[in-house]
């Protein structure tokens, strides 16, 4: 068994292998292989999806998939797309903390957005997760 | 000499190839989730208030193989949940009597039961159950006196052999066998009438025969063969179920993949399904990577029809999609344009992460026996038939114990993780996991094997023809087991008793059913009659009556072939070979002019009255026969004194009329004995010719023929 957390600024539900398991900000325990991850409808995220192999991970350093929304109009994009990924890993990192992403959900399109980009940030350097996206 | 030749038909049916005539698959009109035979189309909860069940409890029953055996002990399985009885609040946790928020009428654990994987017999309990309800636990049941209590083998064995109809399924005993079924256990129900059933959803496993993939009797593999399975009658599906190599054929279905059917479901393109993302498993997850492989097999447009054989060869417990179900969000899912999701398969992982679930309950019933065997106690092996009972059985066995632990483990995993909970959100952190197994094994042992239960249940026959002793044991034993069953997740174990109390909050009631004192050997040798003979071999001396003055009276050894039938008409079927010696008046004298050798095949009907163990049939075959003359030594010397050298001889062929009668006892469960007696009439013309000479003379061969012999049983 796996463990993989998807983060959105909103609760939403999360999207594996095409169809519905669970929702953002709690762990979803998965089938070891390769799956693709996305949020459904609307397509108000990006990136549009997350394809990865989902492995080695442990109920308490569960694999982190960051999605981050994205404003449309038209169905287009406006703004451009975030960060590249960054798959922060700390050696010997494994420290416990709160669900950070699932408690810290605010709502409004900028709030979230900066949000989204500290916590994936602060994360990051704190290093108990991998985090892919 | 009078001899039976039905043996050559036997032969010819156990040897037959697995073709030939199948009832055709319906196609599929169109791929659509959203009909058909799904888990996720069917009831929870039949319409009736107070709902009986639902997700909050979810049990799920996996029956394994072993003929009747195992569907009596499910049985039994099923009557021990019914005594279960239990309250849950709105919330869908277990609840007192008289708390708030606690529902007034309690429901029993039977009621919770949502899905039944089963295997083989198991599969008969399982499909009686979805389709006919608790009824079926009643001793007044069809389902049980058709059934469990009715010796089905042996009208099966009757419709191979006596019933000219179904001899264009020879090579596919399966179509026999489902015909069988339909009509006797199922009542022509169809998989349309389970959709309108509410749960238990059933999954009936058969194994494809050239992937050794399981095969389940669903919509969702149906969709993969671009098949209709509504209309298919449930027989088929526990036919194929129970198609146990060597005694049945492959059961045929047939895909239409070729025509197409706008199948765009998993394996039909595009990264966004669990197949594309699963054939990149191979080592990462090579039991995935399988499934996914087992998956585009069923595409393959080149396979028109498949040959499914017995799911014990996959998995003889039923697990397999109970684990897979645990362990996997894999399936097959279509977006609609309204944003809804409509689903296929069963994922209890998915059920899980959404936080559908507050108690999982797996049970096995495994009817797992283990003979004693005599093998070892010689240098010859065993015989062919013993390896051929080997290679099928064993690695069965070896399987299921693997499968157990797969289970476990799946249930371990799915079970709350104490410190993981206190980290993240967890959908699993109240539910609760727990798996019991009923098995042989847990049952008390005595050193005397016929004081034993367990010895008395693990030799158990693996056939459809059990003593009503045997199915009340099974039944009694089935439930007791359950009661005083232990849970393997989570640990420490926690007794059956303990989790009724604890865990559900509920009442341990009596089973209901019989309850035989003691099931062992030595009672059960006082309880049991004489088991059915069907096929004896052995050996019979008869006497012939001359009934005309052609011919003289004869007597000698021969071979018996005895094949019974219930009662009843029945179609006869004889190759036989018969002697006479001809008198004839030689220019002057009367003397022995030879020997007729006559071989017959002959055809009718016969009628069967069965007492306990007495069984009297009477028939008339018409036939026809042909053969040799053999001029006697005394004939040729009275021709050469008349100048008549180099007679040439020859007899004609006649038609046969063949009336009889028998009696046959069946003395013990491996011999018969039994006494017949036949009026055999023809009258072939006998040719002699040398030179000038020409002599023919039509013989009458009317005889009374009294055969009396013994026969061993051997099927």
């Amino acid at each position: 068994m796996e463990f993989v957390l998807v983060t959105f600024p909103r609760i939403r539900p999360v999207r594996v292998d095409g169809g519905r398991v669970g929702q953002t900000g709690q762990v979803l325990r998965l089938q070891r292989g390769n799956h693709i991850f996305d949020l459904g409808n609307p397509r108000d995220y990006t990136p549009p999806n997350v394809q990865t192999p989902v492995v080695n991970t442990s109920p308490t350093a569960p694999m982190v998939i960051a999605f981050g929304p994205a404003a449309f109009a038209g169905g287009m994009p406006l703004a451009p797309p975030p960060p590249a990924p960054r798959a922060a890993k700390k050696k010997g990192g494994r420290k416990r903390k709160k669900a950070g992403a699932a408690k810290k959900q605010k709502t409004g399109a900028r709030k979230a957005k900066a949000s989204a980009a500290k916590g994936g940030r602060r994360k990051a350097a704190k290093g108990g997760r991998r985090k892919v996206r | 000499m009078f001899v039976r030749r039905r043996l050559v038909l036997l032969l010819a049916i156990a040897l037959a190839p697995g073709a030939c005539a199948h009832r055709a698959t319906p196609k599929l009109a169109a791929y659509d989730l959203d009909s058909g035979y799904r888990f996720e189309r069917i009831a929870v909860s039949a319409p009736a208030a107070p709902a009986k069940n639902s997700n909050d409890v979810f049990v799920v029953l996996a029956l394994s193989g072993g003929g009747t055996r195992a569907a009596a002990l499910s049985v039994g399985v099923m009557n021990q949940l019914k005594a279960v009885t239990f309250r849950l609040n709105s919330r869908g946790l277990p609840c007192a009597a008289g708390e708030p928020d606690c529902e007034a009428t309690p429901r029993s654990l039977l009621d919770e039961v949502d899905v039944i994987s089963s295997v083989s017999g198991g599969s008969f309990t399982a499909a009686g159950y979805a389709l006919y309800g608790p009824e079926i636990l009643s001793r007044d049941s069809a389902f049980q006196k058709n059934f469990l209590y009715y010796p089905l083998q042996r009208d099966l064995f009757t419709q191979a052999v006596f019933y000219p109809q179904n001899w264009q399924y020879l090579g596919a005993r399966t179509e026999i066998a489902a015909k069988l079924y339909d009509k006797r256990v199922f009542d022509h129900a169809t998989f349309k009438h389970l959709e309108a059933r509410p749960r238990p959803y059933i999954i009936l496993n058969g194994t494809d025969s050239t992937t050794g993939a399981r095969f389940e009797f669903n919509q969702d593999q149906f969709d993969l063969l671009c098949s209709d399975l509504s209309p298919v009658p449930i027989a088929r599906g526990v036919t194929a179920s129970s198609a146990f190599p060597g005694l049945l054929n492959s059961m045929a279905v047939d895909s239409h993949n070729k025509q197409g059917c706008g199948y765009n479901g998993p394996g039909s393109g595009g990264d966004d399904n669990w197949v594309a993302q699963g054939l990149k498993d191979r080592t990462l997850n090579p039991m995935r990577y399988r499934a996914a492989q087992q998956l585009t097999a069923y595409r393959d447009p080149s396979r028109t029809t498949l040959h499914l054989l017995d799911g014990g060869l996959a998995d003889n417990i039923g697990l397999r999609s109970v684990i897979q179900s645990l362990a996997s969000t894999d399936r097959a899912i279509t977006e609609n344009p309204d944003g809804t999701e409509s689903l296929g398969g069963w994922s209890l992982l998915s059920m899980g992460n959404d936080g559908q679930l507050k108690t999982v309950v797996v049970i096995t019933a495994n009817a797992r026996v283990k003979r004693d065997s005599k093998a070892d106690t010689r240098v010859g092996g065993p015989s062919t038939f013993g390896v051929l009972g080997s290679a099928s059985g064993i690695p069965m066995g070896n399987y299921s114990s693997d499968t157990l632990q797969l289970v476990q483990l799946a249930l371990e995993q799915d079970a709350p993780l104490e410190e993981h909970a206190r980290v993240f959100k967890d959908a699993f952190k109240d539910v609760k996991v727990f798996a019991f197994e009923v098995a042989f094994e847990d049952l008390p042992d005595n050193p005397d094997p016929a004081e034993s239960e367990r010895h008395f249940f693990q030799n158990l026959a693996t056939n459809f023809e059990l003593q009503p002793f045997e199915v009340d044991c099974l039944i009694d034993r089935g439930a007791r087991l359950l009661r005083d069953s232990e849970s393997a997740v989570p640990l420490p174990s926690r007794s059956f008793v303990d989790f009724v109390r604890d865990d559900l909050r509920g009442e341990l009631g009596v089973a209901g059913g019989p309850h035989p004192p003691t099931c062992t050997d030595s009672v059960g040798k006082k309880e049991n009659g004489i088991r059915s003979h069907y096929i004896d071999v052995g050996v019979q001396y008869g006497k012939s009556f001359a009934q005309s003055s052609d011919i003289e009276d004869d007597d000698g050894p021969g071979l018996a072939l005895r094949i019974t039938r219930p009662s009843g008409l029945s179609a006869i079927v004889d190759y036989g070979t018969n002697k006479f010696d001809v008198r004839a008046t030689v220019p002057g004298t009367s003397t022995a002019l030879g020997r007729v050798s006559q071989r017959t095949l002959l055809g009718g009907v016969a009628y069967t009255r069965r007492l306990a163990q007495l069984e009297a049939t009477a028939g008339f075959a018409l036939g026809y026969g042909w053969g040799s003359f053999e001029v006697s030594d005394a004939a040729r010397d009275d021709f050469g004194r008349q100048g008549i050298f180099g007679v040439d001889q020859e007899v004609s062929g006649a038609l046969v009329l063949a009336p009889r009668v028998s009696l046959w006892q069946n003395l013990s469960n491996r011999i018969a004995a039994g006494v017949t007696g036949t009026y055999l009439h023809s009258t072939p013309n006998v040719q002699l010719r040398s030179g000038d000479f020409t002599r023919e003379q039509k013989v009458d061969t009317s005889t009374i023929k009294i055969s009396a012999g013994i026969a061993f049983k051997v099927f």
